[in-house]
Formats: C-alpha cells, structure tokens, sequence
C-alpha cells in the first residue's frame, strides 16, 4: 500500500519533469541557422572595411542562387551597415557582382569554388558554408559545432582581396588561415 | 600636566617644547601627504581598472556579437595576473552574464545600466564599462577589485610614515639636546652660582658671561649686583668691627669704672656708718637728717655701680647648655620668695621646655621681669602672674602676664634702655637697668624681647629663644 503510494509519487514526479523540461527546451530553443547566419552577416560588417565603399550608394549583399534565409532575409534588408541601406540581390553566375560587398554561397551551389575563383580580384566578402570553401578560396566559412554556428577565417584571402579583417574578428574564429 | 610641566628642568621643558612642536608638525604634514597620496592612489587605482574595462570591453566586441561565449571566457581569464581582481563579468545587451571570471564568490551587481561608472563600497572598486559597437551598446564590463592593494598601500605608507617620524624625532630630540644648551647652560650656571652664593655667602664670586643675549645681559646685571652686595657686606663687617670694638671699649671703661668706683665709695659708706654711730645720739635734727641723705645717696649710688657692674658682665662669655627652662623659672621663684609672700602672689605656669642657653643669665631674665610683674602691681590688688611658652616659627617664645599698672604702648620700647624709667623712685624703687640686662641677654640668645600692654590692665612681657641654637 505505502509502496504503491510512493512509487506512484515518484511516476508523478517523473512525468511532471519530463513535461516541464521538455517545454523548457523549447523555449528556449536555439534560433534557426539561418537566422544566426543573417545575423553574423550583419556582424561581419562591422568588422570588416572595404575600401571605397563610402562612394557607393548602398551596401549590397548578393546570394548566390536560391535564398536559403526564407524569412530572415527581410531582416537584413531592413536593417544598415556602413551607414548604408543595405539591398540584398540574388544572383546567378552570370550576374556582375561588381556591387557586392558580401557574397553569400550557400551549401547547395556545388559550383562555389568555381565562383569564388571568378570573384577573387574583387573586393567582395565571400562568406560560404561548405567545407573546403576556404581552400577554394573562400574568406569566411561557417562551421556549426553542435548546436553552435561558428566560422573560420581565410585571412591571406582577405588580404589578396584587399578586404581588411579586424583581429577583433579574427580572435572569435576558430581557425584563422594565414 | 601644567604641575608635571611646571616642575621640569629648563632644559627639560625646552627639550620637551621642542620635541612637542616637531612631533605635532610632523604629524600635521605626514597627515597631509598621506591623505594627498591616497587620493592620488585612489584616482590612479579607478583609472587603472577603468582602462582595464575599456580594454575588456573593446576586446569582447566580436565575442558579444558572434555570442562567443568561449573566447569571451578566454579573455577575461587573462585577469589572472590581476590577483586583486575579486570578480570580472561581461553581460550581454540584455543585462544577463555572458561570461564570467570569478577567482572568489564574490556577489554581483543586481543590475546594471550599461553605463561608465565606478564607485568604492567596504568590498572594494566596482567598475562598469559599456561595449559599444557602432555607437550602440552591445553589452556591459563589470570588474571588482578588493580593497587589498590600498589596504597594503596603507600598511606600508603608515609604516613608511611611522618610520620616518621616529626617525625625524630621533633627529629633533639630537639638535633639541644640542641646542637647548644654548639657553639652558647659562640659566643652570647661573643658578648653581646663586645657590653657592647664597649657600657660603661668598660674594666674591662671578658669574661667566657666555652670550650677548638677555642671558648675557642677566649674567652681568648678576654680577653686577654680586660686586655691590660684597663692598656693603665689607663695609658692614669693617663698621660691625669698629662697633664692636668701641662697644667692648665702652664696656670694658664700665666695668672698669664701676669696679674702681665700688673702692672709694665703700669708703664713704663706712665712714658714713661711723658718723652714723658716733651721731646718732645728737639733738641735732639737722645732722641727722644730713647724715641720712647722705647715707641713702651713697646706697643708692653703690646699687647703681652694683647693676651697672652686672650689665657690663652680661656681655662675658657664656656657657650654652641644654637646660630645663622650667627649673630655671622654679629657682628664680626661690629668689623672689620673699616678695611674693609679702604681696600674696599668685603665679602660675604652662608646662615650659628645654631649651638651649646660659642656665645664669635665663634665670636673671626670669627673675628680673618677674621681679618687674610683682614690683609694679596695683595698690588694691594682689598680683597674679601667668608663665607660658609656645612654638613659633623656630623659637621659644615666653610670655610672662601680669595684673599689673600696665604700660603706655608708647613707651615699650623705651623700658628696655639702660637706665630710663618711667616712674619716680619714691613711687618704684629701682636702678633702671634690670629690662636692660634682659634684653642684653636675649640678645645674645639670639631671641626677642617686647612687651604688650595696656595701663591699668597689666603687661605681658614676651620673650624668643631659638629651638636651635646657632
């Protein structure tokens, strides 16, 4: 009888923990890739100098293909960088990305390190998230490590490409290739 | 204290003046470079960890916003070298901890405000820092550093301090004893000269003169009065000589005198006596009453030759013996037993002491001022005498009252010279000279003789001897 009582105690407990951690998780729950991505995208740019961009109108962010950030792309959008609207645009490899500050290659566009190497001469941030964009030439590579996104740097690329990096950046990178 | 002050020594009080003044300065001054310092230590230590912040702040930018939790953990964890810092924390733009280094469990701040302050409590220096990235604020650095740098500042500074004002007073207590000489030598020299002066009355000796100072100047005003007090004292001792000397002259012509006067005049009394005898028969009342003129003239001039011999005798030497004064006065009631009987007397008398002197002489000061008290009593009255003796100021002093006819105060000092008498000899028989002799006597006690008294009241005769005799 006492038994019984106890034993069904504990199941209560049990399942009341099981319950509450369970929404607890999805609380909070981390936030999708891509709106992390979108975000770090913002955060490159302030760490990140272009040169002669202060002539330029806006600041253009270009994807390349099809838009993997659904949604969170209208983030970006809305907000500036550089004191600049930003404008994102999707791009074909065909397109001139000439405008480009940021050149986001998405995981699906097996064709990457082909465009990177299209684009090496000109100062556009190439940010991909595949995993030999850096040896392709790529400057930023995102890398998720469990749950976490992280990213590693290219920083003789950036150099080639006359992009200046902050060593602020640089010493969250996971791996800075020099 | 200002007794303790009041009974040092020149030096000492100079000493301690000075020593009093350095410490207090000293201390004023150290006081005032040490709060100076420390605010200075202060001002330093906030801007110190102030730039620490900013630079934890400006580093954390990239971690904040790549939420890189790590390499934000990893930077603060170079605080390590900072072993006064109790607990360093960057928060995020939410105010919630981002990362945290916290070497002890030190309490957190409950909130923060994202703004540049700092501020010191009992635990210590709380230091806050925005991160700001694009002129918008992305997070917060909050260092804590104990108090422990400024406590051993303080240790040290107090030692340091400490240190140097025993070492300032060491050195003042040096020049204090050095150069309170100046003024305190002179002052003890001067003094120990007034002492030996004043101890062996020797007034040829001279003070030196060392400054030209006050000092100085007091040392010849010294010496100054030095050289005039021994011309008076040699002068004084050169007429105490020549008075002496004509004094013992002119006692020596009495005795003299009076003894070669006693011969001839013995003479006249005899044969006085002879005529008295071969004339007593006459019928003659003329003769007679010549012959008795004669005889009481020649009796009265022998009774005067008599005391004026005793007067120049008192000034013989005399032998000083620690004597009863009370047997003294007992036998010189024996000698005036009959005249005391005669006038009924009553005499009485304290208990009297021993005192130092000629055993002779005393009782002849008794006698005679006794003599005196029953001599000049009233018609209607029998004389009643009071004898007492008392300390004061280091004499004997004796006091003999009577019922008596009294004295004018204007004439009590009169009484005591030689041969001066108030009264006719029909009224008092007597020479003259015995309050003379007494006071001759006390005199050369070295004691005191005088009288109070009112006419028709009675007299008390006083008299000092020394309880010491020098």
């Amino acid at each position: 009888m006492n038994f019984k009582k106890i034993l069904s105690r504990v199941l209560l407990i049990f399942c009341l923990w099981v319950i509450l951690s369970s929404t607890s998780t999805a609380i909070a729950a981390p936030l999708e890739e891509y709106e992390i991505k979108a975000a770090f995208l913002y955060q490159f740019s302030k760490f990140v100098e272009w040169p002669e961009l202060t002539s330029q109108e806006s600041f253009t962010i270009c994807i390349f293909g099809s838009n993997p950030f659904s949604k969170f792309i209208e983030d970006l959008e809305t907000s500036e960088m550089k004191s600049k609207k930003v404008r994102v645009h999707l791009v074909t490899g065909t397109d001139p990305m000439d405008s480009c500050q940021i050149l986001f290659i998405p995981r699906n566009e097996h064709k990457a390190a082909g465009i990177v190497q299209k684009i090496i001469p000109k100062r556009i941030l190439t940010v991909g998230e595949t995993e030999n964009f850096l040896a392709a030439g790529g400057i930023i590579n995102f890398i998720k490590q469990g749950n976490k996104i992280r990213f590693e740097i290219n920083q003789k690329q950036a150099e080639a490409s006359g992009i200046k990096i902050s060593s602020k950046l640089l010493s969250v990178a996971i791996k800075v290739i020099t | 204290m200002k007794k303790f002050f009041g009974n040092l020594l020149i030096k000492q009080k100079l000493t301690l003046i000075i020593m009093l003044t350095s410490l207090i300065t000293m201390s004023l001054a150290l006081v005032a470079f040490s709060a100076k310092n420390l605010s200075g230590f202060r001002t330093l230590q906030k801007n110190r960890f102030a730039i620490l912040a900013e630079i934890l702040a400006n580093n954390s930018q990239a971690a904040l916003s790549f939420n890189d939790q790590k390499s934000a953990e990893e930077l603060l964890n170079a605080l390590k070298a900072e072993t006064h810092v109790q607990a360093a924390v960057i928060f995020d733009a939410k105010g919630k901890i981002f990362a945290q280094y916290r070497p002890s469990l030190t309490a957190l701040p409950p909130q923060i405000d994202f703004k540049e302050s700092h501020f010191y409590t009992s635990e210590g220096l709380h230091t806050y820092f925005p991160v700001t990235l694009d002129n918008q604020i992305i997070g917060e650095v909050y260092i804590q550093s104990d108090l422990e740098e400024f406590r051993d500042y303080l240790r040290s500074y107090a030692l340091f301090g400490i240190l140097i004002l025993l070492a300032c007073l060491a050195a003042a207590l040096f020049i204090a004893s050095r150069l309170q000489r100046t003024i305190s030598v002179p002052i003890t020299n001067l003094t120990q000269l007034a002492e030996s002066v004043s101890r062996d009355k020797d007034y040829s000796l001279r003070a030196v003169k060392e400054n030209h100072d006050e000092l100085g100047n007091l040392v010849d005003r010294f010496n100054e009065m030095l050289s005039e007090i021994q011309k008076r004292q040699e002068a004084l001792v050169r007429s105490n000589e020549a008075l002496s000397r004509s004094n013992r002259d002119l006692e020596q012509f009495a005795y003299v005198a009076s003894h070669d006067l006693q011969e001839p005049l013995r003479m006249v009394v005899n044969y006085v006596d002879l005529l008295t005898l071969q004339w007593k028969d006459t019928s003659e009342p003329e003769v007679r009453q010549s012959i008795g003129y004669i005889t009481e003239g020649a009796k009265r001039s022998q009774q005067l030759i008599k005391d004026l011999l005793e007067y120049s005798k008192v000034r013989s030497e005399s032998k000083f013996e620690t004597i009863s004064s009370e047997e003294i006065f007992k036998g010189a009631l024996e000698n005036l037993q009959y005249t005391i009987e005669t006038t009924e007397a009553q005499i009485s008398h304290a208990p009297l002491p021993m005192i130092v002197g000629d055993p002779i002489k005393i009782k002849q000061v008794f006698q005679n001022l006794l003599g005196n008290a029953l001599k000049f009593r009233r018609k209607e009255e029998s004389p009643k005498i009071h004898v007492n003796a008392y300390k004061k100021n280091g004499d004997w002093t004796f006091s003999i009252q009577d019922n008596g006819i009294g004295i004018d105060q204007e004439y009590s000092e009169r009484i005591f010279v030689i041969f001066k008498r108030l009264h006719t000899r029909e009224d008092y028989p007597g020479t003259g000279i015995g309050l003379a002799i007494c006071k001759k006597i006390i005199e050369q006690h070295g004691g005191k003789i005088w009288v109070e008294s009112k006419p028709n009241e009675g007299s008390t005769f006083y008299f000092t001897v020394p309880v010491i005799h020098s």
